[in-house]
């Protein structure tokens, strides 16, 4: 499991191939490569929380009542949350500035904060790893 | 093979499409990402409103699932 969310995020990686040319397009990418994450993230989060019951029925229809053996830490889920409370606005300052006709280097500030942000979240879905 | 590890397998079997599921929305943003970038290069543009609208449109989707506590968990 570990390895295949490792995998769902390297295409994030392989999605940064394409060369933005200008602080709009970056901006652009960055918020793309963002919702690849907070997808993995969303996933991450719905699964059942790690110590619940789950029902496993048998295509014999034999039920039984068992710990999730895969599930989520709450506390990864709010350390998500939390990345993701930072990256939003910061993301969404980068975009206005680049959309701001003559940003200049307002534009490049805005994107780096922005990618620090981004990076965060990327940082802590890169490790999830299903219980 | 005990009925508890049978359950247990069974558990992980029932997990697999959603796991293959996420798999594909990853690829298909990125896919779409990429080539609306790549566009954006070819015809020396910036994101056209409708794009940057779609982007954030899917984000705010994503973003109210993350922080909504009444998703069930394992939907």
């Amino acid at each position: 499991m570990k390895l295949f969310l490792a995998v769902v995020l390297s295409l994030v990686l392989v999605a940064c191939a394409t060369a933005p040319t200008d602080p709009a397009q970056a901006v652009y990418q960055m918020k793309s490569n963002y919702a690849a994450a907070l997808t993995v993230a969303v996933a991450y989060k719905n699964l059942p929380p790690c110590g619940a019951n789950v029902t496993v029925t048998t295509t014999d229809n034999v039920t039984r009542t068992q710990r999730a053996i895969l599930c989520s830490d709450q506390k990864i889920v709010a350390q998500l949350q939390h990345a993701d409370d930072v990256a939003w606005p910061a993301l969404q300052a980068a975009e206005n500035t680049a959309r701001t006709p003559g940003a200049g280097a307002n534009a490049q500030t805005a994107i780096v904060a922005a990618r620090q942000a981004v990076q965060a979240l990327l940082a802590i879905t890169a490790t999830l790893q299903v219980k | 093979m005990n009925p508890a590890a049978i359950m247990y397998a069974l558990q992980i079997l029932n997990a697999i499409p959603q796991l293959i599921a996420t798999g594909q929305n990853v690829m298909g943003i990125v896919n779409q990402g990429t080539v609306a970038l790549q566009n954006m290069i070819a015809e020396k543009r910036d994101p056209s409103p409708a794009e940057w609208d779609a982007i954030n449109a899917q984000i705010a989707g994503l973003r109210a699932n993350l922080h909504n506590p009444d998703v069930s968990p394992g939907a």
